[in-house]
């Protein structure tokens, strides 16, 4: 168990440093996407900033809070952008049929697929959102404790989890189906949703992203764990439990559907 | 501005966003990474005129599925306040122009795939600015005063603004609908030359493989 972990960890070592050479053969665009991340971010704040310049605070949120939240949930997607980026190219890889290459190799095809892409691009966000984070941990004087800093990673790991395993389950309908890119882009495009308390969407849409497309899990109710001390107990025991239950269960799917692709006959 | 007038212009932009999401930039950026652009520009038509009509059928299908069925929503499902009559008329007609200015952007960033191949984190970057500055986040009207000034000089407010004030903005008279009518045609002769120029520059440049 141990030295197969080993022997998977040294590959994933391998595969990121060919994809960074890879990257680097488009140096200008590589360049050029560095900063693009750095701009796209600091666009998100400065709305953010712009919008508390006519509306003091949003249902009793305050600035530094939804600051919390949106830094929060900046770290969050950001391990869907550097280690699962591939799953945009799985509709081109099967309709191609270029996805028969990841067959051929007595590893598993689930770590092979998506480690072949590592987007490097994601570090700049991932950055913003510590700094983001961290300046409103100290502007909300929440205390910097071991436990606050444990349940900061747990809760970190499990909502981004739950975004990977939403755009993995997306990513993999299209072994049925083929063409999904538009159901790709509409999960994606609900990440704009995490970055807000849910509590200010109608009843209906609440229940929506807490049970039906769990996007609150990702940073609201994690991030309400530090901002509003009830009932914050259980939370925290749900939280690692739903992030592990989903990615299981998006594996699964994917993995079924992988089963499924007989190629394209090129 | 209220909620309500937040919301409507809040949504349209979005759904503008939408329609006018062809991936031209992206799509001339394949063809150049794959060598068949050789093929392309061997036919006699030329280049822009051939993007443009290729990814038409996009912006139509887009209109029909997405643009209009949102408005007759705000309109008569959530009875927003949007104007009605003769706006309608201009809005399409701004609508029409703010894509053809947006078609020129697209171009220009994904003809830079002469030079440098990929464009990824151009069109991204792209995208957010435009997105941001044009009022695509938050409506231009909520913006501080100063920024304001300064975007009045831009040509982004041209792309997601000015369509969407002719269609909520109440206190809009004809003069000043043919004026802003007016700023996007300039904006578009201004930017649709400048692809001209950068388009005739770089295709002296283009250097491919295979085909």
């Amino acid at each position: 168990m141990w030295k197969k972990f080993n022997y998977y960890l040294k590959l994933y070592y391998l595969f990121v440093i060919q994809d960074i050479k890879s990257k680097m053969q488009y140096r200008i665009d590589f360049y050029i996407s560095s900063i693009g991340m750095i701009v796209g971010n600091l666009l998100g704040i400065l709305s953010l900033s712009i919008l508390f310049k006519s509306i003091p605070n949003i249902l009793g949120w305050t600035y530094y809070e939804l600051l919390f939240i949106y830094g929060f949930s900046l770290i969050v997607l950001s391990p869907l952008q550097l280690f699962f980026d591939n799953l945009w190219n799985l509709p081109t890889y099967l309709i191609t049929g270029d996805f028969i290459k990841y067959y051929l190799k007595p590893i598993n095809i689930f770590f092979y697929y998506f480690a072949e892409i590592f987007d490097i691009k994601g570090i700049s966000q991932l950055l913003i959102g510590i700094f983001t984070l961290f300046y409103s941990w100290k502007k909300l004087q929440i205390e910097l404790s071991i436990i606050n800093i444990g349940i900061l990673i747990v809760s970190i790991i499990s909502g981004s989890l739950v975004m990977i395993s939403l755009m993995v389950i997306a990513s993999s309908v299209a072994f049925w189906v083929l063409n999904v890119t538009p159901l790709l882009n509409f999960i994606f495009r609900l990440r704009e949703y995490t970055k807000y308390p849910i509590d200010i969407f109608d009843p209906f849409l609440r229940f929506i992203f807490s049970f039906v497309i769990p996007i609150a899990f990702v940073a609201y109710y994690p991030s309400k764990i530090f901002l509003r001390h009830s009932n914050n107990n259980l939370l925290v025991l749900i939280l690692p439990f739903i992030g592990i239950s989903l990615f299981l269960i998006a594996y699964k799917i994917w993995t079924k559907g992988a089963k499924r692709y007989t190629g394209t006959g090129v | 501005m209220n909620f309500e007038e937040t919301f409507t212009y809040l949504s349209l932009a979005t759904v503008v966003f939408g329609l006018f999401q062809t991936w031209i930039d992206w799509d001339i950026s394949q063809l150049m990474i794959n060598g068949d652009i050789s093929i392309v520009l061997t036919k006699p038509v030329d280049f822009q005129i051939y993007m443009f009509f290729k990814r038409l059928p996009w912006v139509i299908l887009n209109f029909f599925t997405i643009t209009f069925p949102t408005v007759i929503l705000l309109i008569f499902v959530f009875h927003m306040p949007i104007n009605k009559g003769i706006n309608i008329f201009f809005f399409f007609i701004s609508i029409v122009i703010s894509y053809l200015i947006y078609f020129s952007i697209d171009f220009i960033v994904g003809v830079t795939a002469f030079y440098t191949e990929s464009i990824w984190g151009l069109s991204m970057t792209k995208d957010a600015i435009i997105l941001f500055l044009s009022g695509g986040v938050i409506p231009l009207p909520l913006f501080p005063e100063n920024l304001r000034r300064v975007l009045e000089f831009l040509p982004f407010k041209t792309i997601y603004h000015m369509p969407i004030e002719i269609l909520i903005n109440k206190n809009l008279n004809i003069e000043n609908i043919i004026y802003s009518l007016a700023v996007q045609i300039f904006w578009f002769l201004v930017i649709f030359s400048l692809s001209r120029f950068y388009y005739r520059h770089a295709e002296t440049l283009i250097k491919m493989n295979g085909g």
